[in-house]
């Protein structure tokens, strides 16, 4: 198993990705999955929320250390064993347009 | 198999770790007894009972309090007796412990935070490493049967030892509701626990923060990949178990010990809201952090429908460039006063923990003529050491001119934006002033030590705070700061304000007399008395609210006044370190430092 020999998915992601990953399991727990939208340039109420929540205690914070915490609210609030690449590489595939929509956005903010 | 667990001394918090192995032995069989060295002897009851096994947990600190007593029964009982520790100190440092009938030899180099080079003579036959529950039942099968423990995981023995230092750790335990009920006879037979209402459990294991202070980051580090970082008992397993020990044991309160007892709302805890002030109705106190009640604030609706008295939020520094630079706690002051003015309103007692004496660098006087050099080299540390990004300030000044009146100006004001002050001092009030702002009902002060092995110590080596000799240390760790930096003045205002700290949440309109003159004074005893009345009542009222006999009371109040004398006394405090043994390595090559043999 990959994870025997120490390779783990999760350190491939950088913090960015990481982040993307964290708002859409917390809308998938909330259920609003459904409602996000980046069309038309309008930004969704939750990710105006989330960023700015995250902006803050990012801002200062090295890339290291972002994965860290980032990874840290993965497993404990959302439950994501970020470990397990299996669990990991299902979620990334199962959301990855998503993903890599949030990850553009995030891209643009200079907070991340 | 007799089994004997061994502990120092007594505490107000039920030794789970003990209860548990206890338990999983009488599951198993196995009769088991516990020995207090603080008030039992040893070889007294070693050679009364005649155990086949002796076990100790031990955390840093009272290690060397039990390697003391593990050498006494091995040069009596030798290969007749079995012993073995686990707990924190060999998980962290089984590499430099040596076994009974071992030669032990250090590798050259230690890897991550800054560990003490030598070794300890511990004169054990076992090691275990991570969480010892797991192979117990195994180790316990294999001595009974006479057979070896070498292929056990998370056990280390003289003939299993591998030379690059690792161990083969079993996967996470993500089943805990199969674990029998915590024995609390086995401890409350030989003490004072028996006779005091509160009663702490856990409701699960682990916490994914980096807090660099704490073990759990590096404990996560070697647990990579084994599993659920986060593993809980069902709800019903918990409340049974409680139920169970009410009916057992007298209980007034509960303390949930987890390092955060909940991350969301979710399942779990809406059906522990539900279900446990009709189980079990006692009020309770539990650890939550900051940040996550600020993103889930239902979090403390839900504890309140539950019952819960009072909460710990630890805020470990109100300056923000020690909490996410030094500590990297991850929250910021927005979330502190969210989540206890949330509690305040829910009418939820609050207890927190912040940490005084962080070697931090100070912003150079404008006045003094080596300002230039100092505010330039303090930015440089910044980038270099701590990786921050000072692109707004080097887009205002050239930091490699000379820097002018209005120049130095704007840096002093960059740098206080950053969280940096101008006097030592300065950080502590910072710290102190927030738990007044946040109207903390019970907080307590201590001065940052370095535990061996954690970031923060490896920081205060950085930064030339620390030398690295951790043998120097006194296991109590309210006293004096270890830390060269500091002035002995700086020292003794440290001190007092750890213990008027407290006072200031009883009185907080006493803040200026307190920070401008008090804390300068060497009345540090009368402080203390000040300090133990005002924790003795709010723990007693506030946090912990029990009733007791006025006999119990007396006792209670003798007893922990002299425990907390200890805590805060110099004098009184062993040594953290023994020397035992030097490695055969120049100064040079010792991490930290030079040490003196």
């Amino acid at each position: 198993m990959a994870e025997l020999a120490g390779e783990f998915l999760a350190e491939r992601l950088n913090s960015r990705q990481l982040l993307a990953l964290l708002f859409v399991c917390e809308c998938q727990r909330k259920k609003t999955t459904g409602a996000l939208s980046f069309q038309s340039g309008a930004k969704p109420a939750a990710w105006t929320e989330f960023t700015d929540r995250f902006g803050a205690r990012l801002a200062k914070l090295p890339e290291a250390e972002r994965v860290y915490l980032i990874g840290s609210h993965l497993q404990s609030v959302e439950t994501v064993d970020i470990y397990s690449n299996a669990e990991l590489s299902e979620l990334l595939e199962q959301h990855s347009a998503l993903l890599a929509g949030l990850v553009c956005e995030l891209e643009q903010d200079c907070r991340f | 198999m007799k089994i004997m667990f061994v502990m120092v001394k007594e505490d107000y918090i039920d030794p789970m770790n003990i209860e548990l192995l206890s338990a999983i032995a009488k599951r198993e069989g196995h009769e088991t007894f516990l020995n207090v060295l603080e008030h039992d002897n040893l070889m007294e009851e070693v050679g009364a009972i005649r155990p086949d096994i002796v076990a100790y947990s031990a955390k840093t600190g009272e290690s060397n309090v039990m390697f003391r007593a593990n050498r006494a029964i091995k040069a009596t009982y030798k290969d007749r007796i079995f012993t073995v520790m686990g707990g924190p100190h060999p998980t962290f440092n089984f590499m430099r412990m040596q076994l009974y009938g071992e030669d032990l030899k250090l590798p050259l180099t230690f890897s991550g935070p800054a560990m003490p080079r030598v070794v300890e003579d511990t004169q054990l036959d076992a090691l275990v490493v991570g969480e010892g529950d797991e192979p117990w039942p195994a180790m316990l099968k294999a001595l009974a049967g006479g057979g070896s423990l070498d292929g056990i995981s998370n056990v280390v023995t003289r003939s299993n030892r591998r030379p690059d230092g690792s161990v083969a750790l079993q996967e996470r335990n993500m089943a805990l509701d199969d674990l029998p009920y915590l024995d609390r006879d086995v401890v409350y037979a030989k003490t004072r626990l028996k006779e005091f209402g509160m009663r702490s459990l856990m409701a699960g294991r682990g916490c994914p923060f980096p807090c660099t202070y704490c073990f759990n980051a590096k404990y996560n580090a070697m647990y990579k990949g084994k599993g659920k970082m986060l593993n809980r008992y069902s709800v019903d397993r918990l409340l049974a178990e409680i139920e169970d020990m009410v009916r057992r044991h007298p209980t007034q309160f509960i303390k949930f010990y987890d390092d955060v007892f909940v991350f969301r709302t979710d399942d779990w805890l809406v059906e522990f809201a539900d279900k446990y002030p009709r189980a079990v109705g006692l009020p309770f106190h539990c650890l939550v952090r900051s940040d996550l009640v600020r993103r889930d604030p239902e979090i403390l609706t839900y504890l309140k429908k539950a019952g819960i008295k009072s909460i710990s939020m630890s805020i470990e520094s109100g300056n923000p460039f020690i909490r996410e630079q030094v500590f990297k706690r991850g929250m910021d002051a927005e979330d502190i006063r969210f989540a206890f003015e949330l509690c305040h309103k829910q009418d939820i007692n609050t207890f927190s923990n912040t940490i005084l004496a962080v070697p931090v660098p100070v912003i150079p006087d404008p006045r003094d003529p080596e300002f230039d050099r100092k505010a330039k080299d303090l930015c440089s540390h910044l980038e270099s050491y701590h990786r921050m990004n000072l692109g707004a300030l080097r887009a205002k000044i050239d930091l490699s001119a000379p820097l002018d009146a209005a120049a130095g100006r704007k840096i002093v004001e960059y740098l206080e934006s950053l969280g940096l002050r101008r006097r030592v001092i300065d950080y502590d009030v910072e710290s102190i002033d927030i738990n007044i702002q946040n109207k903390v009902v019970f907080g307590e002060f201590p001065e940052l030590h370095p535990y061996p092995g954690t970031p923060v110590s490896q920081y205060t080596i950085d930064v030339g705070a620390f030398d690295g000799d951790f043998e120097k240390l006194h296991q109590n760790y309210q006293t004096e700061s270890p830390f060269t930096c500091f002035t002995a003045q700086d020292k003794l205002e440290q001190v007092n304000l750890s213990l008027l700290g407290l006072v200031l949440l009883v009185f907080p309109s006493w803040r200026n007399l307190v920070v401008n003159h008090l804390i300068k004074r060497r009345w540090t005893k009368l402080y203390f008395i000040m300090y133990y009345l005002a924790k003795s009542y709010l723990i007693g009222t506030k946090i912990y609210p029990m009733r007791y006999s006025a006999g119990h009371i007396l006792r209670t109040i003798k007893e922990s006044f002299f425990s907390e004398l200890l805590k805060h006394s110099r004098e009184e405090g062993e040594r953290f370190y023994q020397k035992r043994k030097g490695l055969n390595a120049p100064p040079s090559e010792v991490l930290g430092g030079p040490w003196q043999s």
